[in-house]
């Protein structure tokens, strides 16, 4: 009798377990693909070609770069976002009026988006500020 | 033969062999378990497969950019206009880009260098309606395309924003019309 209930128990834990187990691996499925890298990239390259777009002169404007960072912090070493040449030539480039976004490393392009506010690039700086987890252009 | 499976699956839930019906109700749970992780599956990549469409917003920004350029505190600029003759400036159209600082120049990808991705229009009229002239840079072919599609959403074709406004010219009111539209599909339709 104590044998059958004990085996009840059992078959009720695993199956909870089992049931457990699938609903996590669906979670980290769902959390996996809205932090991919490739739709980052996407998402940063066009919301900074956007903030170019409306921007005029002495604005400063804050971009919010938290994921990327993080990517960037696992993906590079810590030079790469602490030296600033390193990040602008590599992490987010301009050039012409096009903004590149690369959030991994190897021989991958990045994600590119152009903007059609004719700024010059040379009066612009920008910055991460890794407290507020992003990044300042002061246009 | 469906029923008779149905009546086997009912004929479980009333056996006296409750072990065996759980056994049987298990790989259905699986399997209903099995159905849902597809389905979700395929809608989050369908989802996450989808780039983000930022053309609209795009345009409206361009609208307002062109609206900042020629008009100022509601009144239009002097140089839109030549003092003599009160025809729109030629000097003024031919370089209205430079002067409005926009650029149409796009990344090398998909051929989009060989055709302008916006296309740009501004119509000046007066208070009757009639045209004073208009400038438009860019491929007019997005403007048609939007024009073709009419109410209809077709996301594959261009995105038009077209917004009225009204400026003061030596104190005479004009309606202003800026049309915009912008293509670059590639990269914001799948």
């Amino acid at each position: 009798m104590k044998n059958k209930k004990a085996a009840i128990l059992v078959e009720n834990v695993i199956f909870i377990i089992l049931n457990l187990i699938f609903l996590s691996l669906l979670i980290f499925f769902i959390a996996r693909q809205g932090g991919g890298v490739i739709l980052l990239e996407q998402s940063y390259a066009k919301q900074i070609a956007l903030v170019f777009d409306s921007a005029k002169p002495g604005m400063t404007i804050f971009v919010d770069f938290e994921k990327g960072i993080e990517k960037i912090k696992s993906n590079f070493d810590e030079s790469y976002y602490k030296d600033v040449d390193k990040f602008k030539s590599t992490i987010l480039n301009f050039k012409d009026n096009i903004v590149t976004v690369k959030l991994k490393g190897g021989d991958r392009l990045g994600y590119s988006y152009s903007f059609f506010n004719d700024i010059d690039l040379n009066n612009i700086n920008y910055y991460v500020n890794e407290e507020m987890g992003g990044i300042y252009f002061i246009f | 033969m469906l029923m008779r499976k149905w009546e086997e699956f009912i004929l479980f839930f009333k056996m006296s062999n409750k072990k065996g019906a759980e056994k049987y109700l298990s790989i259905y749970w699986f399997m209903i378990l099995i159905i849902v992780a597809v389905g979700i599956y395929g809608m989050v990549s369908l989802y996450y497969n989808h780039p983000y469409d930022i053309r609209e917003l795009e345009a409206n920004i361009l609208v307002n950019k062109v609206a900042d350029c020629i008009s100022y505190e509601g009144e239009l600029r002097p140089e839109v206009f030549n003092e003599s003759n009160g025809k729109l400036s030629k000097e003024f159209e031919n370089d209205f880009l430079n002067t409005c600082n926009i650029t149409f120049n796009v990344e090398e990808e998909y051929d989009w260098g060989k055709r302008e991705q916006y296309y740009l229009e501004v119509g000046f009229y007066d208070i009757s309606l009639v045209s004073l002239g208009s400038i438009s840079k860019g491929e007019k072919t997005w403007k048609e395309n939007c024009l073709l599609k009419g109410e209809e959403e077709y996301e594959i074709f261009s995105k038009c924003v077209n917004k009225r406004f009204y400026s003061l010219y030596r104190n005479k009111p004009l309606l202003i019309e800026v049309f915009v539209g912008i293509r670059k599909t590639e990269k914001n339709v799948k």
